[in-house]
């Protein structure tokens, strides 16, 4: 890998909306005027093409790279193959802006959220699978399994709700949390959640029964995003600074096992994406004021493996 | 048009005009056990990302010697037959002067129980403008055996945001859909420190 921490990609233009590829090393952007651009890990431009009039709000990848989704400020989410660069189509999702999405691994199966509601949809065509939504909270976070049949959706009322991504049913809900989820993450196998909420905590969960895998790992900050490594052995979570005198965070690496921090790199600027490379090495991703800002993580000492 | 008021009251008040005598309660102005009005419910509003479970019950939310102006909030729960709701919860939460939550902790955060006649009060410090949204405000979120849950803000008409225009520029914040919101706020001078004073009623619906 030739990224270095604090990498700053300078397109010409201010993205709105950048993606970590899940377990590759390329990152994507949305611009304003509708361009999607696909860059290697130096900040070669990949790919480029035309994705509609405006730019996205969300971006994401399909875990296995293939797919790129974007939501748009008109609640419709666009389906691009990234490996070509070129659009597939779109579908009405939402009344009003999409704030998150999430995508399958084989990106055949769509999660999206605006407002008080989340939703799921096959990708091809935009078949609606199920909607939910609450009077009394905002929807911060969706989550879609790599096999896509399961979904994890966070509010503001501090519930995380896990569905069958197929027909909406309740399959459990985790409502041990103090507060909301500001986002999710399955495990490689599917088999787990993480959560990462707004005091701070990284919390993971079994998806059969909500319950928690070991004790919750704390940033002083809010967490901003969060990714499994390949393997599903660690997980990568990122602060968010709320705090604009300082606009501080800081990036956790902790092994599931053994309940260890095992890499803190302080000092960042809030980042809102988050990948792994095919090496196990963590890169986040931000778009910001300057560009596309990347920082790759220190890599995880041998030793310390669990 | 008529100019009422209470218009020209918030009208003063978002300008920063202090005022000596102790406030108002407006939202008391309308007859409130008249069997046949029916009472509006207060507007809901967004419960935000940094609501927090297990708030402490305190009607006193900001550490002592906290920063910023002091506040005091009062008000009545009732319900939309204007009965009055004794034993509701208030859950408030909201930011520091700064402009920060504080969500390792209950700093600014705290549940209170609506007394005798539904009358809650809390005190607290007037809440700074937190990063990403356009005004000042104070979470709410009520509860009563009965009735519906609500969610809400509380808004101060003296918000430098609202320009000493509340009416005209309350959609400065998209978060804000109803002006009914913004209230208006008595500053009160006591020595060397000006303090603010609040009435905000709230009203639920019947489940």
């Amino acid at each position: 890998m030739s990224r270095r921490p604090d990498h700053l990609f300078q397109p010409e233009a201010r993205p709105s909306a950048g993606a970590s590829e899940p377990l590759g090393d390329s990152l994507a952007a949305s611009f304003p005027d509708g361009t999607l651009r696909v860059y290697g890990p130096d900040g070669d431009v990949r790919r480029s093409w035309k994705a509609g009039e405006k730019g996205f709000v969300v971006l994401s990848f399909s875990g296995d790279g293939r797919r790129l989704v974007g939501g748009g400020a008109d609640g419709r989410v666009w389906v691009a193959e990234s490996s070509a660069g070129r659009g597939l189509g779109s579908f009405p999702a939402h009344t009003a802006r999409i704030d998150a999405l999430a995508v399958s691994r084989d990106g055949s199966v769509i999660t999206t959220a605006a407002g008080s509601e989340a939703a799921a949809f096959r990708s091809q065509g935009g078949l609606r699978l199920f909607t939910i939504g609450s009077t009394l909270s905002e929807v911060t976070d969706v989550a879609v399994s790599p096999r896509g049949d399961r979904a994890a959706v966070a509010f503001t009322d501090v519930d995380v709700r896990l569905l069958d991504a197929a027909t909406g049913r309740l399959l459990a809900t985790i409502s041990d949390l103090d507060m909301a989820a500001f986002c999710l993450a399955f495990s490689p196998d599917g088999l787990r959640l993480a959560c990462g909420c707004a005091d701070g905590r990284v919390s993971i969960r079994e998806v059969a029964t909500g319950a928690r895998v070991r004790n919750d790992e704390r940033h002083a900050e809010p967490v901003g995003a969060l990714a499994f490594s390949p393997d599903g052995t660690w997980v990568t979570s990122v602060g968010l600074s709320m705090n604009p005198a300082t606009r501080e965070a800081s990036v956790k690496t902790t092994s599931i096992a053994k309940n260890i921090a095992v890499t803190d790199m302080l000092g960042i600027l809030p980042a809102v994406t988050l990948g792994f490379s095919a090496d196990g090495t963590a890169h986040v991703a931000s778009p910001s004021r300057e560009g596309l800002r990347v920082w790759d993580m220190p890599p995880v000492r041998p030793e310390s493996r669990a | 048009m008529t100019f009422s008021r209470r218009d020209l009251m918030e009208r003063c008040l978002a300008t920063g005009a202090l005022l000596l005598a102790p406030s108002l309660p407006l939202g008391l102005a309308r007859p409130l056990f008249a069997a046949d009005v029916a009472y509006p419910p207060t507007p809901p509003n967004e419960l935000g990302p940094f609501y927090k479970r297990k708030a402490p019950k305190t009607a006193i939310l900001a550490p002592e010697g906290a920063p910023g102006v002091p506040l005091t909030v009062e008000g009545v729960v009732l319900d939309t037959r204007g009965e009055r709701l004794e034993g509701a919860m208030l859950e408030l939460w909201h930011a520091s002067s700064a402009g920060l939550y504080d969500n390792e902790g209950y700093l600014y955060r705290g549940v209170v129980e609506a007394g005798s006649k539904g009358v809650y009060e809390f005190r607290s410090v007037l809440p700074g403008h937190y990063v990403g949204r356009v005004c000042q405000h104070v979470h709410y979120k009520v509860t009563a055996p009965g009735h519906k849950a609500l969610v809400t803000q509380l808004y101060f008409a003296t918000d430098p945001a609202f320009d000493g225009d509340p009416d005209k520029n309350y959609t400065k914040d998209p978060v804000l859909k109803s002006r009914e919101l913004v209230r208006p706020v008595s500053l009160a001078a006591d020595g060397a420190v000006v303090r603010a004073r609040v009435r905000f009623e709230v009203c639920l619906d019947r489940a």
